[in-house]
């Protein structure tokens, strides 16, 4: 027997969609603006992206091992910011920082971590389709990250290429803005493995 | 009007209804959302044409990524407003319950219990993790027994 909410639930059922919607889709096409991530991310993914496909795909993963944001720290007196990925910069954080802040849904996504971990795969390494769990740890603005794929739900005879789930990356997110729950996160460091 | 090799009217058949009850209950009710964000999806897939691999996932994802932008931007705004439409018997109470929630919430317990999918693939719908997913699950399940579960057994006595 179910319970009395889950009945309820289930009323939606009985709501049906217009009758015209593939229709209006046929007719008109695409006419909303995509809800990605604002241009200067996409700028930011593309150029890293390049620098990625440039050095081969395979190479690339491989080359993840090992990969920390630390290294990207500078010693001439500038403060440290040791993000991967999507801003290298305080400067470029703090403006995205700024969007959230300010309620830009474009960005809202940022103060997910797993949707963070989940863009770095998709958009980085060009997984269609990951799979994300966290680990806690003992910072509450810092968060571990581990992301299978290329294509986490491929499975049974659907699944054409074997390898398209055997790969697994683990990533370090970090608050680098601002700590608490409306902080954004940042990939810090990307390792093969779990 | 766009030429596509995929048959979408057999795909919309299959996934259109259940797509857009699933962007509905995530938004709260919000016909027009629901009607938007599966319409812009099938058309950017048909646009897209050839280049998807698995046309059902995509619709999801895209559909969600479109109703959550728009949802945003009503919360953002205002609140959601009161149903203007006719709703069927009992799914205004269950769309005034929804509304309680968070969309996240709502999009993983209607997934979950109606569209009776596990938490990986919910993940993967709504472009969100797995842990994720069932934390939604967890607050959205409580919030609804509060909700209709009390309200029920109190219409009942």
């Amino acid at each position: 027997m179910s319970e009395k909410w889950l009945t309820a639930l289930k009323t939606i059922d009985w709501v049906d969609p217009s009758p015209d919607l593939l229709e209006r889709a046929n007719e008109h096409g695409p006419t909303l603006p995509d809800p990605g991530p604002p241009s200067r991310l996409r700028v930011t993914t593309l150029v890293i992206a390049i620098i990625v496909a440039a050095a081969g795909s395979w190479a690339a993963f491989a080359g993840l091992s090992g990969l920390d944001g630390a290294r990207h720290e500078v010693a001439d007196g500038q403060e440290a910011f040791n993000a991967l990925w999507p801003e290298t910069s305080r400067s470029e954080a703090e403006q995205v920082q700024a969007l959230v802040d300010a309620g830009d849904s474009g960005v809202q996504w940022r103060i997910d971590s797993g949707s963070v971990a989940l863009r770095y795969a998709q958009e980085v390494l060009d997984w269609p389709n990951p799979i994300a769990g966290s680990r806690g740890t003992n910072d509450a603005d810092t968060v571990i990250v581990v992301v299978h794929g290329p294509d986490a739900s491929c499975s049974g005879i659907e699944c054409q290429n074997p390898q398209a789930q055997q790969r697994i990356v683990t990533l370090t997110l970090e608050r680098l803005v601002r700590s608490g729950d409306v902080g954004i996160w940042s990939v810090t460091a990307a390792n093969e493995g779990s | 009007m766009l030429t596509a090799n995929r048959d979408y009217t057999a795909l919309y058949q299959e996934v259109g209804p259940a797509l857009w009850r699933a962007i509905y209950a995530y938004s709260g009710g919000l016909r027009d959302v629901a009607d938007d964000a599966v319409s812009e999806a099938f058309a950017r897939a048909i646009q897209h044409d050839g280049t998807i691999r698995r046309p059902q996932s995509w619709l999801y994802r895209t559909a969600f990524r479109i109703a959550a932008a728009e949802v945003r931007r009503r919360n953002s705004q205002t609140e959601l407003g009161e149903l203007s439409y006719e709703q069927p018997s009992g799914a205004e109470e269950v769309v005034m319950a929804l509304r309680k929630l968070s969309p996240n919430q709502r999009g993983a317990v209607y997934l979950h219990y109606i569209g009776d999918l596990p938490m990986r693939e919910i993940a993967s719908l709504m472009g969100i993790s797995v842990a994720a997913v069932k934390v939604h699950l967890h607050w959205g399940r409580k919030r609804l027994r509060e909700i209709l579960g009390a309200e029920k057994e109190t219409n009942d006595v």
